[in-house]
């Protein structure tokens, strides 16, 4: 099976089941519904349920489609065979893309107590090491003066204190 | 009429509003040209700088951006084979040949002036038709609002993509998430799980920093960085006013192409640019040239894709309903200041709607001189690389994202949008429409549960009249329209220009 073919059936499932967990689980358990609702149309879980149906038949329709119908070609990958050498260099891509996004998250949680100057300093520095940024002298000035002056800009000119974690104190 | 023009110029005439649409061109020509960075990223950058500013300050700031964003795109696809925006890409086809020529210079130049001239005529038309559109719009009720909302949500799914089933999978996710929240008519709760930060629903911005800068930064994180073209060295003299003039009938076609294009939700810059580049191939007299370096296709292609600028604003200002996601950020821009663009705003706010015109036809000459700069300075910016680049402009998502609420859990959702859109990018399934749907959403339910009120539970309240009529209809001829052409697209395995982009 081509892999267009089955990146689409993927999604077509992957809706589907959006679709019934949506109005099977999340809808019975996330909306509270008031008792005495005369028009059954306007009760708060009458428009999510609409929706989900929606999602529902057209992940069918789109199973259909991509079963059925071949898939229009937009830009052919012009040279696929490189990237797979250079993913083959490099970190494997899907391990790059999961590095990134647990560094991102864990970003997140140092926001919390590091503050948002700190965190996206060491953040910035690490992001530009792990895209293959080499040379101290973009490396250094950047990530520490860009999180500063954003944070000055946001507290003088926007008025929008940046929280600083631990570092408040220090102040 | 002339008291509203008189408040609308002391509105508009002060030196802040003067300068902020030349910084927002720059601005906006800058992010233009730097492939990887798109118009709406941006736009979206630059929103959360404009919650202090007076509305109308803030919002010709990021017009200013969405224009300059346009314009930019150009110069690096003459220059380097590299379009800066996907609209840029059809410049390309003539404006990098006549690059390798060593006429430079003269590609960027006839580039410029296309822009321009195509960005005035848009600005005219929204000018022109804006108004008598909310003035039509002011006979709508709910029900005729529900079934426009509908049949632009249709054609946003349609061509954003090159699967409608896609497009519209996107849109109800979108419609979705902007349920969570509390009921707007009980007031109960909606998809809350004891999470108070969820009541007010999931704000604008963090959804839209999310869906369109995270996705970018974590698919580069895979990619290999592509070598540019070669960039020649000598740029050659500029375009004089007669070889302008030579391209001017394919500049207006182009622009008016652009216009009407614009003007229809969805469809956007690229194939406009397109669309305007064959006709001009078609009409001219000598088309073999086209693809070789003829100045014709560069005005063509520029002509179309700026054209759009002004017209995509008629639905918004006058229906409240954005046609791309670029205005869909400007009306978060309007609602942040407490507005709601549409038939309302005409009758209540004109004066507002007359400054906005004003500073609109500034940021016309604001792109002419602008432009002039960028061709002689800043063609170098497009060559910061990716891995410098994005995480910079991850900063600013963090920083703008949190800026909006002053509240953390906008950055956790910002994140959280940015792993669904990352998701759906590899899907190939387009943002877009789930971003606009997440924009209208609220209003679509608003608008269908207020006319079942009016109507006692009634469903026929939506085909009332001739208005709820032919907006059904228009839904169901482009469903049909764009089903009939996925089928072909399958038979010949190539898809539309409809839905190569924008």
């Amino acid at each position: 099976m081509e892999p267009t073919k089955r990146r689409d059936l993927l999604a077509g499932a992957m809706f589907l089941i959006l679709g019934i967990l949506t109005l099977a689980v999340l809808i019975p358990a996330g909306v509270d519904s008031p008792g005495n609702v005369e028009i059954s149309a306007l009760s708060p879980e009458f428009w999510p349920s609409v929706i989900a149906l929606a999602v529902m038949f057209v992940a069918v329709c789109l199973l259909a489609e991509s079963y059925f119908l071949k898939v229009p070609e937009l830009d052919a990958e012009e040279d696929a065979e490189e990237d797979a050498m250079y993913k083959l260099e490099t970190l494997p891509g899907t391990l790059r893309t999961v590095v990134l996004i647990f560094a991102l998250f864990l970003f997140y949680f140092a926001l919390t107590s590091l503050g948002v100057v700190a965190s996206s300093i060491v953040l910035m520095l690490s992001m530009m090491l792990f895209f293959g940024e080499r040379k101290w002298y973009f490396i250094v000035p950047i990530s520490l003066l860009l999180p500063i002056l954003l944070y000055l800009f946001f507290l003088h000119v926007a008025g929008v204190p940046m929280p600083l974690g631990i570092f408040e104190t220090l102040l | 009429m002339l008291e509203n023009l008189s408040i609308a110029f002391e509105l508009f005439f002060s030196l802040e509003n003067i300068l902020v649409i030349g910084i927002g061109v720059l601005i906006g020509t800058i992010i233009g040209a730097i492939p990887g960075m798109t118009t709406p990223m941006g736009v979206a950058l630059a929103l959360p700088f404009t919650f202090t500013m007076q509305p109308v300050t803030g919002i010709l700031l990021l017009l200013g951006v969405y224009k300059g964003g346009l314009y930019g795109g150009s110069l690096t696809a003459i220059l380097i084979k590299t379009p800066g925006t996907p609209a840029a890409s059809c410049t390309i086809l003539d404006g990098y040949p006549l690059a390798q020529k060593g006429q430079a210079r003269k590609a960027l130049d006839i580039a410029l002036y296309a822009s321009c001239v195509a960005d005035l005529i848009s600005n005219i038309a929204l000018i022109m038709f804006a108004g008598f559109l909310a003035t039509f719009a002011l006979r709508f009720g709910p029900p005729e609002f529900f079934t426009l909302i509908v049949f632009s949500l249709t054609i946003i799914a349609g061509v954003a993509g090159p699967s409608l089933t896609k497009g519209i999978l996107s849109a109800c996710l979108g419609l979705l998430l902007a349920t969570v929240g509390l009921d707007l008519i009980y007031g109960t709760n909606r998809f809350i799980f004891g999470n108070f930060e969820l009541m007010s629903g999931l704000n604008f911005i963090p959804v839209l920093i999310g869906l369109f800068a995270i996705p970018e930064i974590l698919d580069r994180a895979t990619r290999r960085p592509r070598p540019p073209g070669s960039q020649r060295q000598e740029l050659g003299g500029g375009a004089s006013f007669a070889e302008f003039r030579k391209t001017l009938k394919s500049v207006v076609r182009g622009s008016f192409i652009g216009v009407i294009l614009g003007a229809i939700p969805g469809i956007g810059g690229a194939p406009a640019a397109f669309l305007s580049y064959s006709e001009a191939r078609r009409n001219s007299k000598h088309p073999e040239n086209f693809g070789k370096g003829e100045p014709e296709g560069v005005a063509a292609a520029e002509a179309g894709n700026n054209g759009v600028a002004g017209a995509t604003m008629i639905p918004l200002l006058a229906l409240g309903v954005p046609g791309d996601v670029i205005t869909a950020v400007i009306l978060g821009a309007f609602m942040i200041h407490g507005l709601r663009p549409g038939p309302i705003l005409f009758a209540e706010n004109l004066p507002m709607i007359y400054a906005l015109f004003m500073g609109i036809l500034l940021s016309s000459a604001y792109l002419f001189v602008v432009g002039k700069v960028a061709i002689k300075t800043f063609s170098r910016v497009a060559l910061i690389p990716n891995r410098i680049l994005y995480p910079i402009v991850f900063t600013l998502c963090v920083y703008g994202a949190y800026a909006v609420n002053n509240n953390l859990f906008d950055i956790l959702v910002m994140l959280c949008m940015g792993l669904v859109g990352f998701t759906m990018l590899r899907l190939e399934v387009p943002v877009a429409p789930f971003l606009i749907a997440f924009v209208l959403g609220p209003l679509l339910e608003d608008n269908f549960r207020q006319s079942l009120l009016l109507s006692d539970g009634n469903l026929s309240i939506f085909v009332r009249n001739a208005i709820c009529w032919l907006f059904w209809l228009l839904t169901a001829l482009s469903i049909f329209v764009l089903i009939r052409s996925r089928i072909r697209a399958s038979r010949t395995g190539e898809a539309s220009v409809l839905t190569t982009g924008g």
